[in-house]
């Protein structure tokens, strides 16, 4: 096919050129680099380097001519080539259309080369290639830079063939390679070396898995939705420690969570505004106690639910969570198992965590983060005695719940895991 | 006690230029050598090996004279042995007569004994105890041997023995195809004894391209050599007249004399006791011939990385660099191998079968058949082989068996270290009419550019 040869758009401010003669007829031969003919803007006048090799096919605009830049104003290619109909027609078109700008990439150079006096083509092919114009020699009769000049600079880089063969293939440009060969001259080895730390230094997008995008949606809706309040208190659990030893087999043995779930069951029983739903119109206060658990799980996490916990005892409340725990692990949890919730409890204490501020699980109201148990020595009776002391933050929506609210009801829960017996019915 | 900056162990090709290296860096070094300088090299090895072949090259140009017309009255060829190993002996005293000089126009210290580096950085060898601030240890090889019943008769002959052999034995029968059992073939062969090569492998040269190894042992056999492959050697028997070699699955070889080339080991006698870390019954060490002790770098054979003189100059070089404190590497990748036999074989880089491993690979030949100068000569036997990679056109694997094969794969290996690719090669301009031609037509055939080709389907 034939090649358009377009008024270049040489400095950001030019929007037409003048025409001052043709270099070659229509008919002669022009190899790529060869000069084809001279132009003149309101700045300067200069030479304008074919960019195709071939035959001068036609030419549109001739000496004279006011043409805006990136127009056609001839046409390379193989003799006897058709000329796409719009060549012909543009001939006869006495009209001359506003200037197009940004249409070819020679209207989008760098400004810091602008200021060199390069062709057209050398710029353009400096800039394909990578070349600094300011690197450059020029050749010109009058100091610009021309393709050839470039061609040779781009020549000048030391590197073996191979190692050129090798940046080529993997699209990497040799000027950014530190040679290891004599005089710094470019190796293979030093190409893939480049192309190595290229590779690493790049970072790495995993895609989102159908749970993460849920995660994400989710918690960003709760963060900025609820005006959430996070509050810490510690409870003593050095007796609920010592009441759970006394579980002969670890079969049977409920864990400190379990203790939890059966405290927040019963304080949310006596104290329901923080079993609820906020609603615009009020509150909605749920009729069954249904306590979430999140589960940490290697791509995110999920939240199975114990309904009406405070239905169940200690040993029911151990035994679900433990199957819950481990349907959730094995990714068979039902549907009905990790929806319905009305409170969850996000446990981090066997982390070490002393204190977080967990997102509350929408539509809830508030949520329980456990901490992690540490000992402390206490003064009791004029005695330094060891005890042992969790954590608890909770966090709630202060739409509908107050700090004194949130205490007390902590504190609650506190006071149940502070004395087991208390959760006796 | 007189201490010195580099004390080198061994005046093999490794160790003088060890040496050299040292002192033209400033070091006042010393050297020990257990016999003659030069080491297997000059003494036992490649020179008495080249000359001897010689003398093969020119009894075959002989027998073929009647065939460019120039009659010879009586051609009846007999090898005088004595006066050719005197011959060869006059090549040596030459050649290590030239090492000597050079290390005593360095100024480095040449003391003859066999020598022992010891822990507490000293060198000893016999009376002499010499100090050291840094060693290099380039103590060569010694000729690995088969611990078979009968090997220890007077009739097995190492390569160091044969080379000063007084006559042409009437037969010779030679345990391990390898680069020494072929090319003491060719030349016995010539000489006139009956030669049978017993290799163990499925073919001579086994470390070699395959089309190599091909192309040897049809020459060898065309020159009357027996070649048995796939054999083992169980025992050998002196019959007082004779030795006979017993193997797994012919009929005993019985011959004057047996040759046992079957590789080369380290010879590590000079490093016992010191805790140098060997692996494999060589010192280990990197690619700057550094070893675990810090003061001490192996060069050469010892290390076993590549047991041939030209690369234990290399190697030589840059453990002394790198003993006065630069940073070298020695790239062993484009060594060439040559094999010396008629005609002679040159190989650098990797095998058709190693590269087809790794690469994706292209391969060029091209005949001596069709060699303008090789026909001129009467040495059509052979071909030039470049294995290139597809993608970039590397030159992987240059494998050459023919006339001047030996001088011709330096170009090869030359062009591979510059990391020219065949596409390059294709259009250098070689002389007409030259063997190397055949090198340039054999990257064109590689991208299937030979115009002295038929052309590729």
């Amino acid at each position: 096919m034939a090649h358009k040869v377009i008024m270049p758009k040489s400095g950001m401010a030019m929007e037409t050129g003048k025409i001052i003669r043709w270099l070659k007829n229509e008919g002669d031969r022009v190899e790529a680099g060869e000069p084809l003919l001279e132009i003149e803007t309101d700045k300067v006048s200069m030479e304008i380097e074919a960019v195709d090799s071939g035959v001068l096919l036609k030419i549109l605009a001739h000496e004279g001519d006011d043409v805006p830049v990136t127009r056609a104003i001839a046409y390379i290619g193989e003799p006897g080539e058709e000329l796409p109909e719009e060549a012909v027609k543009e001939e006869t078109s006495k009209e001359i259309k506003a200037a197009v700008t940004s249409a070819t990439n020679i209207g989008a150079l760098k400004t810091s080369d602008e200021r060199v006096p390069a062709t057209p083509a050398a710029k353009r092919i400096a800039k394909e290639k990578g070349i600094s114009l300011k690197d450059i020699t020029p050749g010109g009769s009058r100091g610009q830079i021309k393709a050839s000049d470039v061609a040779a600079a781009r020549a000048a880089v030391k590197a073996t063939p191979l190692a050129k063969a090798v940046a080529e293939s993997s699209g990497l440009d040799l000027s950014a390679v530190s040679g290891s060969g004599f005089a710094g001259k470019i190796l293979k080895e030093d190409v893939l070396a480049a192309k190595a730390a290229g590779e690493s230094a790049q970072d790495t997008l995993i895609a989102h898995s159908a749970m993460r995008k849920v995660i994400a949606k989710r918690m960003f809706q709760s963060h900025a939705e609820i005006p959430a309040v996070t509050q810490n208190c510690v409870a003593d659990v050095t007796e609920l420690m010592a009441l759970r030893n006394r579980f002969k087999t670890a079969d049977t043995r409920p864990s400190i969570n379990d203790f939890i779930i059966l405290a927040v069951a019963k304080t949310l029983k006596e104290q329901p505004r923080f079993n609820a739903s906020y609603t615009e119109e009020g509150m909605l206060i749920k009729k069954h106690i249904n306590i979430g658990i999140a589960v940490a799980l290697p791509e995110g996490l999920i939240v199975p639910v114990i309904n009406d916990a405070d239905k169940l005892t200690l040993r029911q409340i151990s035994e679900k969570s433990k199957e819950l725990a481990e349907k959730a692990r094995e990714g068979r949890l039902a549907p009905g198992e990790y929806s319905g919730g009305t409170f969850t409890i996000s446990n981090l204490g066997m982390f070490g965590v002393t204190s977080f501020t967990p997102i509350i699980n929408q539509p809830e109201v508030a949520i329980l983060g456990v901490c992690a148990i540490e000992q402390k020595l206490e003064m009791d009776a004029g005695q330094i005695v060891r005890r042992m002391k969790m954590g608890l933050s909770l966090t709630y929506d202060h739409r509908c719940i107050d700090g004194a609210q949130a205490a007390i009801f902590s504190n609650r829960i506190a006071e149940f895991l502070e004395n087991p017996l208390l959760m006796i019915d | 006690m007189k201490k010195y900056d580099v004390i080198i162990v061994g005046g093999g090709p490794a160790g003088y230029i060890a040496a050299i290296k040292a002192a033209r860096l400033g070091a006042k070094s010393a050297l020990f050598e257990k016999s003659a300088v030069g080491g297997t090299c000059l003494n036992r090895g490649c020179i008495p090996a080249k000359t001897y072949l010689k003398t093969a090259e020119i009894i075959g140009h002989i027998q073929d004279a009647h065939r460019r017309g120039i009659r010879i009255a009586d051609a009846r060829i007999k090898v005088d042995m004595e006066k050719a190993v005197a011959e060869k002996n006059k090549v040596v005293a030459k050649l290590t007569g030239g090492v000597s000089s050079l290390l005593k126009s360095n100024g480095v210290d040449v003391y003859f004994g066999e020598a022992k580096i010891r822990p507490d950085k000293t060198v000893s060898a016999g009376e002499t105890v010499l100090a050291a601030d840094k060693v290099i240890f380039a103590g060569g090889s010694k000729t690995a041997k088969l611990s078979l019943p009968g090997m220890d008769s007077a009739r097995v002959l190492t390569s160091d023995d044969i080379f000063d052999i007084g006559r042409v034995p009437e037969s010779l029968a030679i345990i391990g195809g390898g680069v020494i059992g072929t090319e003491i073939a060719s030349a016995f062969a010539a000489f006139g004894s009956r030669v049978t090569i017993i290799e163990l492998t499925g073919n001579v040269l086994p470390m070699a391209d395959g089309d190599i190894s091909n192309m040897i042992r049809k020459s060898l056999e065309k020159k009357g050599v027996t070649v048995y492959t796939e054999t083992k050697i169980e025992r050998a028997e002196d019959t007082k007249d004779a030795i006979r070699v017993y193997t797994d699955k012919r009929q005993p070889v019985e011959a004057e004399y047996a040759l046992m080339s079957v590789g080369r080991v380290p010879d590590l006698s000079a490093v016992e006791g010191l805790g140098l870390e060997i692996e494999r019954g060589a010192v280990k060490t990197d690619d700057t011939m550094r070893t675990n002790i810090d003061w001490i770098w192996a060069p050469g054979d010892v290390n076993a990385k590549c047991m041939l003189a030209h690369a234990a100059f290399k190697m030589g070089e840059t453990a002394a660099e790198n003993a006065m404190g630069r940073f070298k590497k020695a790239d062993l990748r484009y060594v060439p191998t040559c094999v010396y036999t008629n005609p002679e074989a040159g190989s650098a880089g990797l095998t058709e079968r190693q590269a087809g491993e790794k690469y994706d690979i292209s391969v060029g030949m091209f005949p001596f058949s069709a060699n303008g100068r090789a026909l001129a000569s009467g040495e059509t036997e052979g071909f030039v082989k470049i294995i290139a990679d597809k993608k970039y056109g590397e030159v992987l694997g240059v494998h050459i068996v023919g006339p001047g094969a030996a001088e011709m794969i330096n170009e090869a290996a030359a062009l591979m270290a510059s990391e020219i690719t065949v596409n390059e090669i294709a259009g250098f301009v070689h002389g007409h009419p030259t063997y190397s031609e055949a090198f340039m037509e054999a990257a064109a055939d590689s991208i299937g550019q030979c115009l002295h080709l038929p052309p590729k389907k």
